[in-house]
């Protein structure tokens, strides 16, 4: 069983870890203290646990702890807090986009992804963005709602 | 479980002389295999920074396509929308966002599901795999590449470092035809990958690749030779799709039975057909 | 209809009063717990769907260094429990009966510990005959999966009212379909998991994303450990979605286990596969069904044959099957029917609740089969339906008691709203388009009484203003994320009379706070919600006394407004809430109980069940490839009656969500169990609709002023969920002439159906 230490920067903060060589990125996330990342199939088929790798939304459960070596991730606490929402968390809470929150903070690092590089998609778009991040509570309508708002007042 | 950076392809071939070495590029069917004791490694080889190896370039008339290229890089390259674009519409509906950009080229075929999605659109495009060793390259057709049920012809100790397609010309057609029980993120019930050449009215060349049919991805011949030579009407597109019925092989499993994933042979590759020769030529006699 | 009364807050549209910490990611879940020393805690779940279990020797797994403690039959407790019929044990004694039983359980220093001490575990099994097939489970010489329990028929009924013979006998025609509805998740994204702890002084906490703290305290701690339940302190972490699933959670009886057998806390967490194999998912059923109707489309009588799954343990099944039975009946005026139900044990895993109740079965079922009879009848589905609904000041057949009543308006308006008139016209041609109604209840009295500390169905609550005036709500109602502390905040902000966003609604912790039965049957916005509606009065009216004295004025002279308290009439003679509420020692509590209506049934299930009773109706268009069989779904509307909406943002995504997962389930979800064992036990085989499989969802509200309710406010959640597989099977009858009566509506059996229509059959 060997063990790595590995350097990371997680929401502009310097980290380290010690991990196992089959520790998944998730599971040393959360041990880190990050439990923003949620944890749910582990398999990349719900997307809950996604979060920017060097500038890409990704699966954190599809990696190696050791892979992210010298990274940069960011996870929603990264893209906004209680003191600092941006506009996508704001908009989530105004237009009903959530329920049970779980799958929330996938969804967030899902939104941001599409509005960085489009910032005025269209609804099928927005779908096509999301279709990674599985939500059991709000039918998606509107979160759909949520992230068009959020492009707009970022747009202004 | 043990785990290596290599910053080079010569430095990951000799880390992995010894048996129990699985290298890690995406990582997408790696992991979850080791976390839930379907795999188990003595060593993850950790290729997947290597340049190298991303890449996507097109000269000679063919498309090449390094092992480590994501699906988000297949998907959003201008070379493969406008010259393999079967291979841009199966990367468009592969598994989801978050995956695309983790997934790589390499690890799908090798992973060697029967469902594998880029397999039909390679094989359909006259796919070839290229493989290194420490004793050195050889290349092969991806006809020769999936032996059988999770099986392909790499050998211990060989990278598979690229793949390579035909480029596709602008009088060719081509379809991309996926079905799944839900619209993003689905294992394939069939899928079904085509390119066609049409040249003074007739086939002159055609690729018709299969998914989630067989054991094995593979090419239609017996559906490719009904066309193969043919003026192409509402006859030959028939004995075709009969032919795709023919050569498949499926089995029956939660998401379909074998009787309905072979109809759906037919259907599919009629619809590709139909849609691909009204597009291009307008005047099909279908 | 009752009087409508004018609210600033109720009804406003205003989000989630807990949203903010969800969208940053500060919620504690229950995994995101990390009690110092925490053990982890793993089962040993059988491998088998039916076997005896000869021997079990935990020896070695005990004597791995890390390990805490192991427990089986060996040392474990072999008291019998459960809600309807006591039939498990907290670990299998001389049998296992479904893949995932527990076996044994061990609390270790890790995960990878917890792991390597399963494998040390040895089980000897003889391997028993599976019972997989529900009809075919009772008879002679069938394997029995509880030996004291002949023909496997954990219960059964026969309940007839009127002259139902007489009736099928008048009738100008009569109908006849079999529907079978399959084994289906709640698949909430949140695997299910508790954390216990024990304490030096022999009490226990437990942890856990549970949709009711003082039934598991009450009827599974409690009994089985022996311990007093106000010993047993259970609190409530917010579920990452629930769906019913998290009602019977054995989970929390493992971690107690665990933990007391330990003395340190331990973490039982399921992972997704064990959840989705091991838990206690939506109940299968055959349901068949007979109507007889008068030419004019006056339904004269049913008779309806159920036999439902009950898996390996009753859980909640033996109520769950009523509901199926009866429910259904309350929705039309119905003469007469004969209801003959058996439940039958099966070995896989437990049948629990899900949204629905069992509902969203029955009413595919029924609400299918009318549709058949319109067809026969040579009359239009929607009329055949406004000719026969309940109304008003009903009392039904079953002894229901029809307080308020909207179905009628719901159905005109999602009929308009899908374009019925017209795309009814246009059938045959792969678009289509469907209707379906509901009835649903808000709380069930049998169910509360046989669970509860009395025959009543008490709710309490507790409203806390602290020295800022900021506001908390204790209830012992839960939050499964689906909006119900919200409704609560808004009534008592609108009673009361301070901002919206100085209210918080803490988990329900039973350790403080006052008894409610927790979130299943709709029950919270009306249960819950009137008791907060009487404890804001109380906490309303204790303030402005307080605010007397400090002003010198009587109460009924002043006027709460913002954060502020003055005399009515002279706006300078104002004070601030927290000066009040300083002034008396900063803090108010008020308080409130309010008892639910309804009635224990009788011996032949005649009563009225639940205070009052919500309605919806829903229309969807489809269109289908009729070479595949592939259905989209284009559109739903959602015509509700939910008496008064109270949580707008949150009734809308109760409907769109609700409506969703009803369309998750009729086309894509499966466990597809096969002899026992379930093949879909993760999330790309088990399917759930994604971002690009979702239709719009439409919907309008017909607030019928429910004289029961908070501001005549009844439960919606379930009627959000219970016609849209129905409307979907109908609108694909329409669109391609087949009739589906199984579910799920796979590509291939609709393909199959249209086959059948096709070649004439």
């Amino acid at each position: 069983m060997s063990e790595h230490r590995i350097k990371l920067k997680v929401n502009g903060e310097a980290e380290s870890a010690t991990v196992q060589g089959h520790t998944t990125l998730l599971r040393a996330l959360r041990s880190m203290g990050h439990l923003d990342v949620k944890s749910s199939c582990e398999a990349g088929d719900c997307g809950a646990c996604a979060v920017f790798l060097d500038g890409e939304p990704v699966n954190s459960c599809l990696m190696f702890a050791a892979q992210a070596n010298g990274c940069e991730i960011i996870t929603v606490r990264g893209i906004g807090t209680e003191e600092s929402l941006h506009p996508i968390q704001r908009q989530i809470v105004e237009k009903g986009g959530v329920q049970c929150g779980f799958c929330t903070p996938g969804i967030v690092v899902s939104a941001k992804a599409l509005l960085d590089k489009n910032p005025n998609p269209s609804r099928q778009e927005i779908r096509r963005e999301l279709a990674g991040n599985l939500c059991r509570c709000t039918g998606y309508q509107k979160i759909f709602d949520a992230i068009e708002a959020a492009a707009e007042e970022i747009r202004q | 479980m043990d785990y290596l950076f290599v910053e080079s392809v010569d430095e990951a071939l000799k880390a992995a002389q010894s048996p129990g070495v699985a290298f890690l590029a995406g990582g997408t069917n790696l992991v979850p295999d080791v976390l839930f004791g379907r795999k188990k490694p003595d060593l993850a080889v950790d290729i997947s920074r290597l340049k190298e190896l991303r890449f996507i370039e097109e000269h000679d008339g063919r498309i090449r396509i390094g092992s480590l290229a994501t699906l988000t890089d297949l998907l959003e390259s201008d070379v493969v929308r406008t010259h393999a674009l079967p291979l841009h519409e199966c990367a468009a509906e592969f598994a989801g966002p978050l995956v695309r950009n983790r997934a790589t080229v390499g690890g799908n075929l090798l992973d060697a599901s029967p469902a594998a999605d880029l397999a039909p659109p390679l094989l359909a495009l006259d796919g070839r795999a290229e493989l290194v060793s420490l004793e050195g390259k050889r290349s092969l057709s991806l006809d020769e590449f999936f032996l059988d049920y999770r099986k392909t012809a790499i050998r211990t100790g060989e990278l598979l470092t690229a793949v390579s397609v035909r480029s596709l010309e602008k009088e060719d057609c081509s379809g991309y035809c996926k079905l799944q029980l839900r619209r993003a993120m689905a294992i394939s019930i069939v899928s079904v990958a085509l390119f066609l050449r049409i040249r003074g009215g007739r086939c002159t060349d055609v690729g018709i690749g299969m998914g989630a049919a067989a054991p094995v991805p593979y090419r239609s011949v017996g559906a490719e030779n009904c066309l193969r030579g043919e003026i192409i009407g509402k006859e030959e597109i028939l004995n075709s799709a009969n032919a795709a019925r023919e050569d498949a092989k499926p089995i029956d499993d939660v998401r379909a039975s074998g009787a309905y994933r072979r109809r759906m042979c037919g259907v599919l590759l009629r619809r590709l057909l139909q849609n691909a020769l009204n597009t291009s030529t307008g005047n099909l006699s279908a | 209809m009752s009087e409508r009364i004018k609210t600033r807050v109720v009804g406003a549209r205003l989000p989630y009063v807990d949203g903010v910490e969800k969208v940053v990611g500060t919620t504690q879940f229950v995994g995101d717990f990390n009690l110092p020393g925490v053990l982890t805690g793993l089962a040993l779940r059988s491998p088998h769907p039916h076997a005896r279990i000869l021997r079990v020797d935990t020896s070695r797994a005990e004597s791995l260094t890390g390990v805490h403690t192991v427990l089986s039959r060996e040392n474990g407790p072999a008291a019998k429990f459960g809600i309807n019929h006591q039939d498990e044990t907290a670990f299998c004694i001389d049998k296992v009966r479904y893949i995932g039983d527990e076996v044994a359980a061990v609390a270790a220093v890790d995960e990878a510990t917890a792991r390597e001490a399963l494998e040390l575990i040895r089980v000897e099994y003889e391997l028993l005959p599976v019972v997989d097939d529900p009809l075919s489970a009772f008879g002679e010489g069938v394997s029995l999966v509880h030996e004291n329990v002949p023909n496997n028929l954990a219960s059964q009924f026969h309940v007839t009212r009127g002259e139902v013979d007489a009736a099928f006998g008048a009738a100008d025609a009569t109908f006849e379909d079999d529907f079978h509805t399959h084994l289906a998740h709640q698949a909430y994204i949140e695997p299910t998991g508790c954390v216990a702890e024990p304490h030096p002084d022999g009490r226990l906490t437990i942890w856990g994303c549970l949709q009711s703290a003082f039934i598991i305290r009450t009827f599974m701690i409690a009994p089985i450990t022996g311990m007093d339940p106000d010993h047993i302190r259970v609190i409530q972490t917010k579920p990452g979605g629930a769906f019913g699933g998290k009602l019977d959670v054995k989970a929390a009886l493992m971690a107690a286990l665990l933990a007391r057998a330990a003395g340190k806390p331990v973490n039982f967490l399921l992972s997704l596969d064990e959840d989705l194999t091991a838990m206690r998912p939506r109940m299968p059923v055959h349901i068949s069904l007979q109507s007889a109707f008068r030419a004019d489309g006056k339904l004269l009588g049913k008779r309806v044959n159920i036999v439902a799954e009950n898996g390996a343990y009753s859980s909640l099944s033996p109520a769950i099957m009523s509901s199926i039975a009866l429910r259904t009946d309350n929705l039309y005026r119905t003469p007469t029917v004969d209801i003959e139900a058996k439940l039958v044990y099966t070995n896989i895993c437990p049948s629990g609740q899900m949204r629905g109740f069992g509902n969203v079965q029955a009413t595919f079922a029924w609400e299918s089969h009318l549709d058949n009879a319109a067809v026969g009848l040579g009359i239009d589905p929607v009329e055949l339906r406004l000719n026969n609904y309940v109304e008003t000041g009903d009392l039904t057949l079953h002894g229901w008691k029809i307080a308020s009543c909207g179905v009628a308006d719901a159905a005109r308006y999602a009929a308009k709203a899908i374009g019925w008139t017209e795309k009814r016209q246009q059938g045959g041609k792969g678009r289509g388009v469907g209707l379906a109604s509901t009835i649903h209840v808000s709380g069930n009295k049998g169910f509360a009484v046989e669970l509860g500390p009395s025959d009543k169905e008490p709710s309490s609550a507790v409203i806390r203003l602290d020295s800022e005036g900021r506001a908390e709500i204790w209830s012992g109602e839960s939050d499964l994320g689906q909006g119900s502390a919200s409704v609560m905040a808004f009534i008592a902000a609108e009673v009361i009379g301070l901002p919206v966003e100085d209210f918080q609604v803490p988990p329900t912790d039973t350790g403080c706070m006052p008894f409610g039965f927790g979130a299943f049957a709709s029950r919270i916005t009306l249960i819950g919600g009137n008791a907060v509606k009487i404890a804001s009065e109380n906490t309303r009216e204790l303030l402005l006394r307080a605010a007397a004295d400090v002003l010198e004025a009587a109460p009924e002279e002043l006027l709460i407004e913002g954060r502020e308290i003055s005399v009515k009439g002279f706006p300078a003679r104002k004070t601030k809430v927290k000066e009040v509420i300083r002034a008396v020692g900063g803090a108010i509590e008020g308080s409130g109980t309010w008892y639910a209506g309804g009635e224990v049934l009788d011996s032949k299930k005649y009563g009225n069940p639940s205070t009052t009773y919500s309605f919806s109706t829903q229309a969807a268009e489809v269109e289908v490839d009729m070479e595949t069989g592939i259905v989209t779904v284009l559109k739903v509307v959602a015509g509700h009656d939910p008496g008064r909406v109270i949580n707008r943002l949150g009734s809308e995504g109760q409907v769109e969500g609700g409506a969703v997962q009803a369309m998750s389930y009729c086309l894509m979800e499966n466990l597809s169990p096969e002899k026992g064992r379930i093949r879909a036990d993760n999330f790309h085989d088990y399917l759930i609709a994604t971002s690009l499989d979702v239709p719009p969802v439409e919907h309008e509200f017909f607030e019928t002023i429910d004289p029961h309710g908070p501001y005549g406010a009844k439960g919606l959640a379930e009627t959000a969920i219970n016609p849209t597989a129905a409307a979907i099977g109908n609108a694909i009858f329409h669109a391609t002439g087949a009739r589906l009566r199984s579910l799920p509506f796979t590509p291939e059996r609709v393909l199959a159906a249209i086959d059948e229509v096709r070649s004439g059959y």
